[in-house]
């Protein structure tokens, strides 16, 4: 008899799960979610600037969102670009860890297994590519005007499931809103008990929180994904090429110092893997983006720039991880053009070279200085409910259709809220200001 | 005997620097705290603003001391005959107004209202914007600066909504028809407040009923996560209260429906 692993075979819910293919994903109970501390410094000076920026707050300004050139020398690279130096993955890591995971729930007795996850970690695409691994149908979110109307039968899709469900993101089955919120909790806590057979729920975490606090719904042990660290977000940061079209690997060096921030994939598959040591950028972005991995890697694009010399670095300047220079210039190029050229960096990296620019050259959208307490309100309302269609703000917010246009036209503006009429969000940007904000003013957060 | 320093040695520069200086860190700190306070939030807001009226005092007392000790010859006799004759002209002269002195300075050690507190004072309902030392200011909700003599303490309660905290009960009443069902009233009422963007999740929710000659008298208490939203949260209730209780096939009480005055 083949052994696949080493894990003992039945596994208490929520304990810590085998590694997956990158050792990266693992998935335990949420309540022992812990995201990564920034250094000391980092740590007194984020307290500083916000406390001066109450102060004495900046001009606001409009977020451009092309790209710019930040000098003579470096260029933003467009979506294609980034696509092939930092795409966003298929998750299937993420969801064999998680499809192990449930499977241990279920030989240990459970039936309905609820995964909860921050906003940005695409936690409703893994559940959904965790139902093709265990073969369970993913049911559809009812009418929301159906919902918003408490008429909605939210019971109906679950008939003549018996191999099982999937629910990949059951904040889109409610409305915080006083018609249909009872019909809700009641049919929610039915799921969470096993009623309708054996299921898998994908929750995001603000929901969860609401829920959980307000409406005081509880399930027997939540689980997530832990937390990335520095070392979690370089190791996976240089994978991620490898699944674009582009180049499989790229260096990622910081533009002021010239210093190795992601080594190219190759590294960890050599001995060298052990020495490399992740620096503060990357310490300060696992968090600042609290553990998250799609969020962090939402920043991590933001901070990436293409250097507009085609041609391969001084030797002596380049083949080695504390090496500096910055590129001279020269014609423009992408990632994916640099590959096609042949043009290579003196490891071999048919990528080349990726810039990232320090922590506080990349623009970020803030939230609008003297924002008023209705637009707390609206982000808040936006959170909880993981994105919102526009159509359904009027109904969910306590303001006149007025007020709610001005407000979301001034967020917009700045960045903070991105999406269409379709889907309003919180930018993956903003979100960590955001958040500490509606921390500060004494709003309800989410426990990640 | 002496009892004002000759002219000639009065320090009149010094004295007058005294006072400008007292005059200036009060007018400093009156304007500068509060301006400070409103770019923070919560509960840093409120601590930054009980800060004013005690920093306040402590400068008068300082300038007070000052200013005695620069203007009077310093002897025993000197000293009860300046308190004796502050004591007659106080006595006679300025009763109300040294009342409302000293109980402005009873407030600064019982503190039955600081600054960011929502009260009820002589009939006045507001929000407590400064406290002088004769008066309370208060904004009341139709933007009005009601100026209150603290002497009102000594004759009347003082209604603290929030006594210093964050934390501020909204009552919202609504008179349904005596013939319901209590029980998907009371839940309507419920998910109405739970479902309130205003909401302050760490704070109870709870809907009481009584009878009364109008109807049946259900009341939603709950809390606003900002004090200063307590209007708006009662407004956002009522609204979708009346929505929710029509929703679940619940009548409003007569008087209330055909818009005549209730209780």
């Amino acid at each position: 008899m083949v052994q696949v692993d080493s894990a003992p075979r039945h596994r208490e819910p929520g304990q810590d799960q085998p590694n997956g293919h990158t050792g990266l994903w693992r998935c335990l109970a949420s309540s022992r979610f812990e995201p990564p501390q920034e250094t000391v410094t980092g740590t007194v000076m984020t307290g500083i600037s916000g406390f001066l920026g109450k102060l004495f707050p900046p001009s606001p300004k409009v977020m451009n969102l092309t790209p710019v050139i930040a000098n003579s020398l470096l260029k933003r690279p467009g979506s294609d670009g980034l696509d092939c130096a930092a795409p966003v993955p298929d998750w299937s890591d993420a969801a064999s860890s998680l499809a192990g995971a449930v499977e241990e729930s279920d030989a240990a007795g459970g039936s309905v297994t609820l995964v909860v996850g921050p906003p940005w970690s695409y936690n409703a695409d893994i559940v959904t590519r965790t139902a093709a691994l265990l073969g369970r149908d993913i049911i559809e979110s009812p009418d929301p005007r159906r919902v918003l109307s408490g008429t909605a039968d939210l019971t109906i899709s679950f008939q003549g499931k018996d191999s099982g469900w999937v629910v990949p993101a059951i904040e889109r089955w409610f409305f915080r809103h006083h018609l249909g919120l009872g019909r809700f909790r009641e049919f929610f806590r039915h799921l969470l008990a096993g009623s309708f057979g054996r299921g898998l729920v994908g929750c995001d975490s603000w929901t969860w929180q609401y829920l959980s606090g307000v409406l005081g719904v509880s399930s027997r042990s939540p689980i997530s994904f832990s937390a990335f660290a520095a070392e979690d977000l370089a190791k996976w940061f240089s994978s991620l090429p490898s699944s674009s079209p582009g180049p499989s690997s790229y260096s990622f060096k910081a533009t002021d110092d010239g210093h190795l921030v992601v080594p190219p994939r190759e590294l960890y598959e050599s001995s060298a893997a052990e020495a490399f040591k992740p620096g503060k950028f990357l310490v300060r972005l696992a968090a600042r983006a609290r553990g998250n991995p799609g969020l962090a890697l939402a920043m991590w694009r933001n901070h990436l720039m293409n250097g507009l010399d085609a041609k391969p670095a001084d030797p002596g300047t380049e083949n080695s991880d504390q090496s500096g220079g910055k590129p001279a210039s020269a014609a423009e190029s992408t990632p994916c053009v640099e590959a096609q050229s042949g043009h290579a960096d003196q490891t071999g990296n048919a990528g080349g070279t990726i810039w990232v620019l320090p922590w506080n050259d990349a623009i970020e959208p803030k939230v609008p200085p003297g924002i008023c307490r209705e637009s707390l309100i609206l982000l808040h309302s936006l959170l909880v409910h993981n994105g919102l269609r526009e159509e359904h703000l009027a109904d969910i917010l306590p303001m006149t259709a007025g007020r709610l246009s001005a407000n979301l036209g001034q967020l917009m503006e700045s960045g903070v809220v991105e999406g269409g009429p379709c889907l309003l969000r919180v930018s993956p940007l903003a979100y960590p200001g955001v958040r500490g904000l509606l921390s500060d003013y004494g709003y309800f957060v989410d426990g990640f | 005997m002496k009892f004002v320093r000759e002219l000639n040695t009065l320090p009149v520069a010094r004295l007058l620097l005294t006072i400008l200086a007292g005059w200036a860190g009060i007018a400093l700190s009156q304007r500068l705290l509060p301006w400070l306070a409103e770019r923070l939030s919560g509960r840093n807001r409120l601590y930054l603003l009980a800060t004013v009226p005690v920093l306040r005092l402590l400068i008068l007392i300082a300038i007070s001391a000052a200013v005695i000790a620069m203007t009077v010859e310093p002897s025993v006799e000197n000293l009860v005959a300046y308190l004796g004759a502050l004591g007659l002209a106080l006595g006679y002269g300025l009763k109300d107004y040294v009342s409302s002195i000293v109980a402005g300075i009873v407030t600064l050690y019982e503190m039955p209202y600081g600054p960011g507190d929502w009260v009820e004072i002589g009939g006045v309902y507001g929000e407590v914007k400064s406290i002088g030392m004769r008066t309370v200011v208060i904004l009341t909700s139709d933007d009005t600066m009601v100026s209150v003599p603290h002497s009102f303490i000594w004759g009347g309660p003082v209604h603290n909504s929030n006594y210093g905290s964050e934390n501020l009960m909204c009552i919202t009443e609504f008179l349904l028809d005596p013939c319901h069902d209590s029980g998907a009233a009371i839940r309507a009422l419920e998910d109405t407040a739970l479902s309130s963007a205003y909401l302050r999740h760490t704070m109870p929710v709870l809907v009481s009923v009584e009878e009364s000659p109008f109807g049946t008298r259900y009341k939603i208490k709950a809390y606003p996560v900002d004090p200063r939203d307590q209007f708006k949260f009662k407004t956002d209730l009522t609204v979708r209260g009346r929505h929710a209780i029509a929703a679940a096939g619940i009548a409003l009480s007569r008087p209330l429906a055909t818009g005549s005055a209730g209780a």
